[in-house]
Formats: C-alpha cells, structure tokens, sequence
C-alpha cells in the first residue's frame, strides 16, 4: 500500500474518531490541532487503526509519536 | 529553609547572583551543591537517599542504552521503577511502621516529586524517546533542583536536561519576571490561603454545625487549596527564573474548565499530565481490547492513585473514586454531547456559561471529600449545605466578630488573585512589561521593588513560625 492510499484510510479513521467530517490530516499535524484529541481518544484512534490495519501496536512505539507523519510512517513499517 | 523565610530570600539572591557570575561549565555543580543545601536544611543526611535513588537511575538508564536485547532492556526497567515504587511506597504508608516498629519515621523532602521525576527518565530512555544522560552531575541536577523540590512542578528529564546544560544566563527581564511572580505567590499563600483558613478550619472543626458556615467553607476550600497550591507553585517557577532556568506551569485557571476533563488538564498539570504518559497510557493500552471496562477501569485506576498519593487514607480513595466517576460519565458522554451541541447551538452557548459553575461544584464536593477528617463528617457536610442558612450558631457569629475583616480580604484577595494571573499569563517571560513605554516598564520596576522591600520586612518582622504550604507533605 503506498503512502498516499495509507493517509486516505487513515484520515477516514481520524474522521470517524473525531466525529468530523470535514477533517484532513496532514504530516505536521499534532493533538494540539484537533478538537477532541486527547489522551482517551488517543487510545480509541489506536484501537480503531490496529483493527483497520491488523497490527498491534506497543506503549513505547505510541509513545514514540510527536505527529501525524510519525503515525502514518509507524503504520505503514508495521502493516509492510 | 521554607519558601516563605528571609533566610530563603538571602539564598535565592545568592545563588542568582553567584550562578549569573560563574562561567557556563561551572553552573551545573553550583545548581547541584545549592540544590543539595537547600536540601540538607529540611531533611539532613536523608539526601543520600536521593543521591542514592540517583545514582540508581543513572546506571540503570545506561545500561538500558547498552543493552544487546530487548528483554534485559525491560528487566533493568522494571527492576528501577519498581525499587523507585518501593521507596515511595514505605515513606507514604509510615503511619503503618511506626505502629510496628514504635519508631517515628522522618519523611524525607519531596520523596514523591525526585523519584517521579527519575522514573519518568529511565522510562523515558526504555520508550526511546531520549539518550541516557552522560553527566551524573546533570542528571543530579535534575532529580535535587531545589526550587522543584518542595512540590514541583515534575519537570520532565528531557526539557530539563537541556536547558542545564545550555545554562543560559538569566536575562534582565526573566529575573524581574521571576521575583514578580515570587511576590505574587507570597500574595496567594499570605492575603487570600492563610485568610481563607481561619474559616474553613473553623467549619471542618464545627461540621456538626447549621447551614451558613458550610455553605461558607463548602466555597471557600477550594479557593483555599489552589490560592495555596498555587502560591507554592510560583514561588517554585519565579525562584528557577531568577536562574533564568524555565519551569513547566502547574495550573491554568482551573475554576475556569467546562466540564471535569478540561478541569484535570488545567489542575496540578504536572501531576496528571505525568500519570497520564507513565500510568494511564500504558494500562490503558493493555486493556484496550476491552471496550468501555478498560476505559472506567484505567480512569479508576489512575485518579485512586492521585487521591491515596495525597495519603493512604480512606477519604482520599473516595475523592479518587468520586473523580474516576466524574470522567467517566464524562468521556462516556462525549460523543452524544458534541452531537446534542451541534445540533441545539443556543445550548452551546448557554453551556459556555453554566459549564464552569456545574465543574467547580463538582470539584467543591470533591474537595470535601479531600479535607474532611472523617468519612462520617464528609456526609454531614454534604448532606447539610442547605440547611439552617439563616441562623448561623453562636460560636460562628463569633468568629466572624474576630476574624470576619480577615475572612473578606481573603475572599477579596482571591478576585486579585485572578485577575493577576490573568495578566501574568501574558507575561511569561516579561513580553508584556517589555512591551509598554519606559514610563510604564520603570513604574513596574519600582513597584516591583518597593513590593520586594516591604515583603522582606514582613518576612522579617514574622519571624519564623507560619503557616505551612498544605502541598509541601506530599
């Protein structure tokens, strides 16, 4: 799956998380930039992109993140 | 050497004026051996206690570093945080040895505040998300920095270290920040939390009271707690930016949360943003196959944690208890809320208005639960705050003939209060003072320096028996 196909499916679980439809995730982004990201729904956004995706995750690499391009380059080494 | 004495006021411009002098290589050993000074007048030898926990940080993160597989990475992990939980462990639950062994065991300073800090480190340095610290000294530093010690901020290793090692000369502006805010805590613990005490220990000493003087203490605790709390806090901030060293905050106008979620990330920051990435996270993450159970769970968890840290005692557990309720109907609402919201704006808008007074009523009936003395008395009160308002008791007119002038300037003294922190939030680091003609900066600096005179002089004139800060037992 290249990166660009990797982000749309992603987006579509950070719509559905965030309840927002109009949301467009990009490299830089972190939780300060979204409504509603905090440390509860950071462990839903998690879970729901471990089932979309069929891997699992470890604390030390969620952890790891600092933003949105960190997450989406975690996933595509574990789903690889 | 308290916060609040004349000797600390000498030290701190001692160790301002010695660090601005010395050469940068120099700084980290002079932070270190004031740190160790300062520490050694409240708890003596106790600090090889810290140097120990120190030095056990030290080589376990190093060897951490250096290990050649994973699972001897998670042993030396776990083997450090579990000796760091074990130290605090049987200083939190003293009550239960000096039963056993009749001996008084001394508490030593800022027990819980040096052995978060380390184990945020050495996790830090497993999760990856730093190098092991080279400099033993640094790392010292870090666990001692006395303006920390007595109740945080938890700084985390990471800023911190950092900002060590750069050890930027305090520029002029940082240091005239820095004492501003040193004044402006002495205002919160003297004018509004030591006035704000005379009545709520005289209504949690009388709880079996009539209604006015509940209702009164019910209000005026929380307020005491934060002006309390909060004085403590900027002492500790302004005294690390005198160095020039900055310091992570600890409140953002808590009572001005919507709801119990915004409420815990504006109240003892440091703390709950601590818990959040070093307990709630990572069991959070192992029960996260479990639905809303693993989420209730986690929360419970985490918040009877935050109440017994503050003592291993019943009232606390129920305040934990009470708040993991709070943020579970809170998180578990959520969703249905913002949906409701969006769809009835004009409920929005009210809500901007009733979100803050429904949140601090809800945190005032927590905060009984954390001053009450008895589970008994905590009931009483509860159950009572509306009763008999109009005939308040003999022995409370009386009060209020003695200490009723004190008790208004103390609730006086807290609309100041916001009102200062509202502007020193804008002032961080002396953008706003820098910002005004030089009629306006002089007329700040004098006043800051006539404000500095008169303080000393009260400081003096108190001699050495105060009130102590509620947050500097935990």
């Amino acid at each position: 799956m290249d990166r660009q196909t990797l982000r749309q499916r992603m987006n579509a679980i950070f719509q559905d998380i965030f309840d927002d439809p109009s949301l467009q995730v990009s490299d830089d982004m972190t939780a300060a930039d979204v409504e509603g990201w905090d440390s509860l729904s950071h462990i839903n956004l998690i879970v729901a992109v471990e089932k979309a995706f069929k891997i699992k995750l470890t604390t030390a690499e969620v952890r790891s993140l600092n933003n949105v391009g960190d997450f989406i380059s975690l996933v595509e080494r574990k789903a690889a | 050497m308290d916060f609040t004495s004349f000797k600390f006021c000498i030290f701190l411009t001692v160790v301002g004026v010695a660090y601005r002098l010395a050469p940068a290589r120099f700084r980290v050993g002079l932070i270190l051996a004031a740190s160790y000074a300062f520490y050694w007048t409240w708890s003596g030898s106790l600090a090889t206690l810290m140097l120990a926990a120190t030095a056990c940080a030290y080589i376990a993160a190093r060897r951490i570093q250096t290990a050649q597989n994973d699972s001897a990475k998670r042993w030396t992990m776990f083997a450090a945080v579990s000796a760091f939980v074990a130290l605090l462990a049987i200083f939190k639950t003293t009550f239960l040895w000096r039963d056993i062994f009749k001996h008084d065991l001394l508490i030593p300073l800022g027990i819980s505040y040096y052995t978060f800090k380390l184990i945020s480190y050495v996790v830090d340095v497993y999760w990856g998300k730093m190098r092991a610290e080279k400099s033993f000294l640094a790392l010292a530093s870090y666990a001692s920095f006395f303006p920390q010690i007595v109740a945080g901020p938890i700084q985390r290793s990471e800023s911190f270290l950092e900002e060590i090692h750069r050890a930027p000369a305090a520029r002029l502006p940082d240091v005239m920040t820095g004492v501003q805010r040193i004044l402006l805590g002495y205002f919160k613990k003297f004018v509004v939390a030591d006035n704000l005490e005379t009545l709520v220990n005289f209504v949690y000493g009388h709880v079996y009271g009539r209604g006015t003087p509940l209702a009164l203490g019910f209000y005026a605790y929380p307020l005491q707690l934060y002006a309390d709390f909060g004085g403590l806090t900027d002492i500790a901030v302004g005294s690390a930016l005198v160095l020039g060293i900055e310091t992570p905050e600890n409140f953002y106008a808590p009572f001005a949360a919507h709801n119990i979620s915004e409420y815990w990330r504006r109240w003892h920051i440091s703390l709950t943003s601590w818990l959040t990435d070093y307990v709630f996270t990572p069991l959070r993450m192992a029960t996260r196959n479990w639905g809303n159970v693993g989420l209730i769970f986690s929360l419970t968890v985490n918040l009877v944690l935050i109440g017994v840290w503050h003592g291993v005692r019943w009232e606390f557990a129920l305040f934990g208890l009470l708040h993991a309720f709070y943020l579970s109907v809170d998180a578990l609402s959520a969703r249905w809320r913002k949906r409701f919201y969006k769809a009835h704006p004009s409920t929005d808008r009210a809500m901007n208005w009733i979100g803050p007074v429904v949140t601090f009523h809800l945190v005032a009936i927590g905060a009984v639960f954390f001053r009450g003395e008895r589970v008994s008395d905590i009931f009483y009160l509860l159950g009572h705050l509306g009763s008999g308002i109009r005939f308040p008791s003999a022995e409370f007119r009386g009060l209020m003939d003695v200490s009723g002038r004190s008790i208004l300037i103390g609730f006086g003294g807290y609309v100041l209060l916001e009102i200062a922190d509202y502007f020193r939030r804008r002032n961080r680091r002396g953008e706003l003072v820098e910002s005004l003609p030089r009629w306006g900066r002089w007329s700040v600096y004098s006043c800051t320096a006539v404000t500095v005179v008169f303080v000393i002089m009260l400081l003096l004139a108190g001699g050495e028996s105060r009130n102590p800060f509620l947050y500097a037992i935990f």
